[in-house]
């Protein structure tokens, strides 16, 4: 039994450019990602980050290196069909656009398309349906219709619908960037709460920085290379390679860079916002307490 | 001086059926000459259903939109000409691009104002320019752009329109931050090279502190508060009981405030709070 729930070596994928030249989309990613785990994957637009998630799903096939899936590698060729959609069912995949993966004109409908499609017996895909809308808070919603839903609900039913298929892994290929604040709090706490309650991997491909710094690990891709695998704390703690990636960094982060800059010792990798309030104040009360035993020896 | 003025606007949308939802009530609003103006608010608060009143893409149910000082609904058959005067840039308006070159789609806007060749080519050319497109893109289907380079083509085809009031809805949605950070600095070379006055809609609080002169928020179809950036951004309180966020930096000096730290104005950007900071720590 593989240790790992994704494992990737040696990956290359290829894919045709505007002059129709094959040119590298991801070179030799070598990944490994336990089962429970919880990854953001970042990087700049055209780094590679949605080709490796659709490689995954079996959307796309590599030019050439093994993908290993629950310790089977899905890269060998002699899969049957029966076997591909096992891969499918496992890794379940949510899109950017709310509106591109709804299917069915009812939710709840929605949501059986794919237990069906298994033919998966009908009070157990009843059983599926209201466990999934439960689950991502969406009970009630059963008989709307979809196209009425706020983008953040949309984006709950497709994850609904992924959660019926009793996956053991979500992707989600920047499934909050069409939302409002609100709509991406509600898929942010959803996820988590799967991945939390449920152990389920979750592979959370985003822009967001507030986004990456909840993960256990933060993967960033460059043209296509894996050029850090390190825990969100690690990557904040280097504001010029965010930069230098063309990637944001958080303003608490920022300010704690810039004061470091002119000359103000900060303990610590303050990286969230309270973090960084706290490490202001241990200076503040440094300099007093120094200013202080300044004017005792005077 | 008031570029705009909405004047007791109501908008219904799908009236005597079972459907009616009041979208605005009763919005007085005056939007400044010459300065960069954001609309902050949740889904459903009514941002998209104003901007699309401002160039008359909508009639308000009741209420006046005065460009000018004139009623824009005066002479309806020349509401076109307001079009042309404030030019919008809907969300997601690369999936508008439809034209076999870069080129010919930022031009199809001037072609419609019945501009000549010669004029329409100078602005192609200085539109591509503001938004940052090389003129190489400019021969090239849209279809071969990368994501953030079609959302520019797009706003480049409203900006050479040369309209007095530019518009722009969500104008950085979805990008990554490179390309969010070409947008904004399309707004700056903008507001640099023709003075215009811009209208922005965006959840971006980080982003609009940085751009906006002011800031006009709206709650359920209403204004819920209006102001100077700094003004707005330092009711925080208030706007996080409507469950809308400050910038970060904001955020965080809040905090250092409740902790006990003497700050007399929050700032809203970091390089504002940079030497507030450096005052207290040197």
């Amino acid at each position: 039994m593989d240790e790992y729930f994704i494992r990737t070596e040696h990956l290359y994928c290829n894919y045709k450019d505007e002059n129709g030249r094959e040119a590298p989309a991801l070179i030799d990613i070598n990944l490994n990602i336990k089962k429970g785990e919880y990854i953001a994957v970042i990087g700049r637009n055209g780094s590679g980050k949605s080709t490796l998630a659709k490689l995954l799903n079996m959307i796309l096939v590599p030019a050439s290196g093994k993908i290993y899936i629950d310790g089977r590698d899905i890269t060998s060729g002699d899969l049957t069909d029966s076997d591909i959609l096992d891969i499918r069912r496992k890794v379940g995949m949510v899109f950017q656009n709310p509106d591109n993966q709804l299917v069915a004109t009812i939710v709840e409908e929605d949501i059986a398309f794919g237990p069906e499609n298994l033919g998966v017996p009908t009070p157990e895909i009843r059983r599926r349906v209201d466990f999934a809308l439960e689950t991502v808070g969406m009970r009630g919603y059963e008989k709307h219709e979809p196209h009425r839903l706020s983008g953040g609900q949309k984006q709950r039913i497709a994850i609904a619908g992924v959660l019926a298929m009793e996956p053991e892994c979500i992707i989600l290929d920047e499934a909050t960037s069409m939302l409002d604040p609100r709509g991406r709090a509600e898929v942010i706490s959803t996820i988590e709460r799967l991945n939390r309650e449920r152990g389920i991997t979750v592979i959370m491909i985003t822009h967001y920085m507030n986004e990456a710094v909840r993960a256990d690990r933060v993967i960033v891709l460059s043209d296509g290379r894996l050029i850090r695998d390190c825990t969100p704390r690690q990557l904040f703690s280097d504001p010029d390679f965010l930069r230098r990636q063309g990637l944001d960094v958080p303003q608490s982060v920022e300010l704690i860079d810039e004061l470091r800059r002119q000359g103000i010792a900060i303990s610590g990798v303050p990286v969230t916002q309270d973090e960084c309030a706290e490490a202001i104040m241990k200076c503040l009360k440094n300099k007093r307490k120094k200013a202080e035993n300044g004017k005792d020896q005077a | 001086m008031a570029k705009i003025r909405l004047e007791k606007i109501n908008y219904v949308y799908s009236p005597g059926t079972p459907f009616e939802t009041r979208a605005l009530r009763d919005v007085d609003l005056e939007i400044k000459e010459g300065i960069v103006t954001g609309i902050i608010g949740h889904t459903g608060s009514g941002k998209s259903t104003m901007v699309m009143l401002l160039n008359g893409l909508e009639k308000p149910t009741s209420g006046r939109v005065l460009l000018d000082g004139v009623d824009i609904w005066e002479k309806p058959k020349e509401i076109s000409k307001v079009r042309f005067r404030v030019g919008l840039v809907m969300q997601y308006p690369e999936y508008q691009l439809f034209e076999e070159t870069v080129a010919k789609d930022i031009a199809f806007g001037p072609r419609n104002m019945g501009l000549s060749e010669e004029e329409i080519a100078a602005r192609v050319r200085e539109a591509a320019g503001i938004v940052g497109l090389a003129p190489e893109l400019l021969e090239k289907s849209p279809f071969e752009l990368s994501g953030g380079e079609k959302r520019r083509a797009a706003i480049a085809g409203i900006i050479a329109m040369k309209p007095e009031v530019l518009v722009l809805d969500e104008p950085a949605a979805g990008l990554d931050p490179a390309g969010r950070e070409r947008i904004l600095a399309t707004i700056r070379k903008y507001r640099e090279q023709t003075g215009g006055t811009v209208i922005i809609v965006s959840h971006s609080m980080e982003d609009m502190a940085e751009i906006c002169d002011e800031i006009v928020v709206m709650l359920e179809g209403s204004i819920f508060m209006s102001g100077s950036t700094a003004e707005v951004f330092s009711k925080a309180g208030e706007l996080r009981r409507i469950g809308l966020d400050v910038p970060e930096i904001t955020g965080l000096m809040l905090k250092l405030r409740d902790m006990g730290v003497e700050i007399d104005t929050i700032p809203y950007t970091v390089s504002d709070a940079v030497p507030k900071l450096m005052k207290l720590l040197k």
